[in-house]
């Protein structure tokens, strides 16, 4: 299943990469569309924190929209 | 601690700057990276040994281009004294260039002084009219050709913006310096079309080493330093004409020099090659043919009203 989440702040190409890498690490896959505003995750599952992913994606600047 | 200062293009959000953060602290031995988006300049600390082209092409992979600032653009002191010093080691290429210079330049003295001798002798007030140019004809030639050929013995291993620096400055000054003797001696139509000719030719000769574009500046540079040179002297003509020759040739030199500096910075390769050697003969060739197809056309050429 997919999440779709959608972030507020991304402006560019660069801000996409920043995302989707810094998911990458905590081994999450998503893929991220800054025009659009959202970040969606892919294999989403009852098991997958999505706290975590709030915490990662507003660390580096971004806001989150619940 | 050392530090390494990069120019960095491309960067235009935060994003960008922690993206790019995040890709060099990958690399190991390094303390902290001063870098933000709104500065082209970055600095990078670190402890020990780095690579610099490793950096430059971790920023270049994350989309990025880097240049290092400290290096081989920045005028300092040790290297103009290194350079200095070179010029006068007959070991080093630019040592060799110089020696070769002044023995072309004795030879070159030499059979004008048998020219002179031999033809000239007869042709009324000849010193005043023809020889006086013919000595900054020699002089310049020289100086001409010791910057070409320092930029041939290192051949095609220019960036493109050293590139058309040389094309420009070598067709420019080429061009002027022919036209403002022929200028000075048979008005302004000689005079331009000899300065735009040896101009165009040896600017786009010398422009080749960076290809269409250094060839082009060349080739545009030599058109107006030939126009200019000729324009140059015929509006003197009736003030300190002769005063001007060693005003514009010690001007040339002063540039040429900055320019043999320029190139010694870029290459720093100074082992003379072999191909280097072969080309003395050239050297010599190319000078003596300047030199006297010059001086043919000054003293036999058609000359305009003003001279007859």
């Amino acid at each position: 299943m997919e999440k779709k989440i959608i972030v507020k702040g991304m402006h560019c190409k660069s801000c996409e990469i920043l995302i989707k890498d810094e998911l990458e690490e905590a081994g999450i896959k998503a893929r991220v569309d800054y025009k659009k505003g959202e970040v969606t995750i892919e294999n989403f599952d009852s098991k997958t924190d999505l706290a975590n992913i709030h915490k990662i994606i507003e660390k580096n600047g971004y806001k989150v929209m619940k | 601690m050392n530090a390494l200062k990069l120019r960095i293009a491309g960067m235009h959000c935060e994003s960008c700057e922690k993206l790019l953060k995040k890709a060099l602290s990958k690399l190991g031995h390094i303390k902290e990276i001063d870098l933000r988006y709104n500065n082209e300049i970055a600095t990078i600390y670190y402890n020990q040994e780095i690579n610099v082209d490793k950096v430059i092409s971790i920023i270049r992979e994350s989309g990025y281009d880097a240049m290092p600032i400290s290096g081989d653009y920045s005028i300092n002191n040790a290297s103009i004294k290194q350079f200095l010093k070179d010029l006068k080691n007959k070991n080093k290429a630019e040592g060799q260039l110089i020696f070769i210079a002044l023995q072309v330049f004795a030879i070159l003295a030499l059979l004008e002084g048998v020219a002179y001798f031999g033809f000239f002798r007869n042709i009324p007030n000849f010193f005043n009219t023809y020889g006086y140019f013919i000595i900054f004809l020699l002089i310049n030639v020289v100086l001409m050709a010791t910057s070409v050929w320092h930029i041939k013995i290192y051949g095609n291993k220019f960036t493109c913006m050293t590139g058309m620096m040389i094309g420009m400055t070598i067709g420019m000054l080429s061009g002027f310096l022919i036209g403002i003797i022929v200028g000075a001696t048979n008005g302004m139509f000689v005079g331009s079309v000899a300065g735009l000719l040896i101009g165009m030719a040896v600017g786009g000769w010398c422009g080749k080493c960076c290809g269409i574009m250094g060839i082009m500046e060349g080739i545009m540079a030599g058109l107006m330093g030939g126009l200019m040179g000729a324009m140059t002297s015929l509006m003197l003509l009736n003030d300190n004409l002769k005063l001007i020759f060693p005003i514009v040739t010690g001007a040339s030199a002063l540039i040429l020099g900055g320019l043999d500096y320029m190139i010694y910075k870029e290459t720093k390769k100074n082992e003379i090659n072999e191909t280097y050697k072969y080309d003395k003969f050239n050297f010599i060739s190319f000078c003596f043919l300047i030199t006297i197809i010059v001086t043919f056309i000054m003293v036999y050429g058609t000359k305009s009203l003003l001279f007859r």
